[in-house]
């Protein structure tokens, strides 16, 4: 941050202040307090993302500004109209033999080196699930999509068992890269869009990718939004619960952590 | 920087962190003249930034104003921070009461009391323009990354600091009226060095404090 002023005069009022009641000299955090003090955040803020990621669920809470939202899904629209299973021009563009498939709402994208993306064009779009299952099958990601299904009691899929190492922790605070690397898959944001990157043949035999839409069948027209994604062992659940859609506007203030829907 | 911190990346909030926790930790100081608690604000800031970073607004320059916003929400209520992050804090390393370096420790009771002072100063103002005061001149943000800060318009800030002016003024020609005490005659003559460059300023004060 510059404390440059904007403006002259404000720079001169400043000065007329800082005569007044000048700043203290404030004695630097020490290095090892500095470390201290980060490393103690870090372990709270990658538990915190681990509290998902020892499951390795992340969850895509699309806090987009009503304006923006709104701007990507026009753009969908335009790209989409008359052509819903045309490849989107510019996502094609992979190494050796691409394949890219999906609908206004994603693509499912190979790219030939083991790397199936799955890109959320428009959270805002109804999604056809047994569609993106059949996408996803055909690009070899073993995987199982669910629509949340309203009186689904099944219980939570299970988790393979949890990577506790250093390298585990290291890949966890790394960027999508490593984490992709080390883990075989992940999510991250592509400016507005959230992207699902699974190498298939690093999925361990007996898992498979959980990906969980609790919203699309109770509120299609926010399909993709509350989006889950985890490694999960087998058997998989049968089928998972509904959620109903909140504002995730109206739901800043409570941070970014996903609220339930509290079951009555 | 911004998207990344929105999405929750953890390295990118190190490197958030790395950047910031110094401004942080000295506004703190300045605000609480108090080592320890100094810390905690440090902490605390950086894990209500972590809560609340979907509110970030995807546009923008440096993320120090949001920083010290909520910094300065912490110092104004450090108990219910500290109770909505109780997990997190009962984590936390012990505070370092003492400086870490003997050495040091000369210059950081000169600095205790300089601090002391100066807090003393601010706290004849009303609090809200305590924060402005401190945040615009102490840490050198501009009007608007005031406002950004505080969440309030630049019309606000304005009126607040030409307050605290007025205050500060009429505190000035009171003390020099009544006998001119020795600290406020050391404050007072920083007048002169405060020129450009404010940190400099205040370093150079530091050394001959030493």
């Amino acid at each position: 941050m510059s404390a440059t002023p904007r403006h002259r005069s404000q720079q001169a009022e400043r000065e007329e202040l800082a005569g007044l009641l000048p700043a203290a000299a404030a004695p630097e955090l020490s290095r090892g307090r500095h470390l201290l003090l980060k490393e103690h955040l870090m372990s709270t803020v990658t538990e915190n993302s681990q509290r998902t990621a020892k499951r390795r669920t992340l969850t895509l809470r699309l806090a987009l500004p009503v304006g923006l939202a709104a701007a990507v899904a026009g753009v969908a629209l335009t790209a989409g109209a008359g052509h819903p299973a045309a490849p989107t021009p510019g996502l094609a563009a992979g190494s050796q033999s691409p394949v890219s498939i999906g609908d206004v709402a994603y693509t499912v994208q190979s790219s030939g080196d083991d790397t199936v993306r799955l890109t959320v064009l428009d959270p805002n779009k109804p999604v056809d699930v047994p569609r993106l299952q059949r996408d996803l099958d055909r690009l070899g990601v073993r995987s199982h999509v669910y629509a949340g299904e309203p009186g689904c009691q099944a219980p939570a899929p299970k988790s393979p068992p949890v990577d506790s190492s250093d390298a585990a922790l290291n890949a966890m605070n790394g960027d999508s890269r490593t984490r992709l690397a080390y883990f075989g898959w992940d999510i991250s944001s592509e400016g507005v869009k959230q992207v699902l990157t699974v190498h298939p043949s690093r999925i361990p035999t007996g898992e498979q990718i959980f990906i969980y839409l609790p919203l699309a069948r109770t509120s299609p027209a926010n399909g993709f939004r509350e989006l889950e994604a985890a490694l999960m062992t087998n058997p998989a659940p049968s089928c998972m619960p509904a959620r109903t859609y909140t504002n995730p506007l109206a739901n800043l203030s409570r941070s970014a952590t996903p609220t339930p829907t509290p079951a009555h | 920087m911004r998207a990344r911190i929105r999405a929750g990346d953890s390295a990118a909030f190190g490197q958030l962190f790395e950047d910031h926790a110094g401004a942080v930790h000295r506004h703190a100081l300045r605000m609480t003249a108090d080592w320890a608690v100094a810390e905690d604000v440090v902490s605390l800031t950086f894990l209500e930034a972590w809560r609340l970073r979907a509110r970030v607004e995807p546009d923008g320059d440096s993320l120090r104003p949001w920083l010290l916003g909520i910094a300065t929400n912490v110092i104004r209520n450090t108990r219910r921070a500290a109770r909505r992050h109780q997990q997190a804090l009962a984590k936390l390393p012990p505070r370092d009461i003492v400086p870490d370096f003997a050495v040091e420790l000369t210059g950081r009771i000169a600095d205790a009391e300089q601090l002391a002072a100066a807090k003393a100063a601010l706290e004849k103002l009303r609090p809200a323009e305590r924060e402005v005061f401190a945040l615009c001149v102490w840490e050198g943000l501009d009007h608007a990354a005031v406002a950004e800060a505080l969440g309030k318009p630049v019309g606000t800030i304005r009126s607040r600091l030409s307050r605290a002016r007025s205050r500060l003024r009429e505190l000035t020609s009171k003390e020099l009226a009544a006998g001119r005490s020795e600290k406020t005659m050391q404050r007072m003559d920083t007048h002169g060095q405060v020129t450009d460059d404010r940190g400099l300023a205040v370093r150079s004060k530091k050394e001959t404090i030493r």
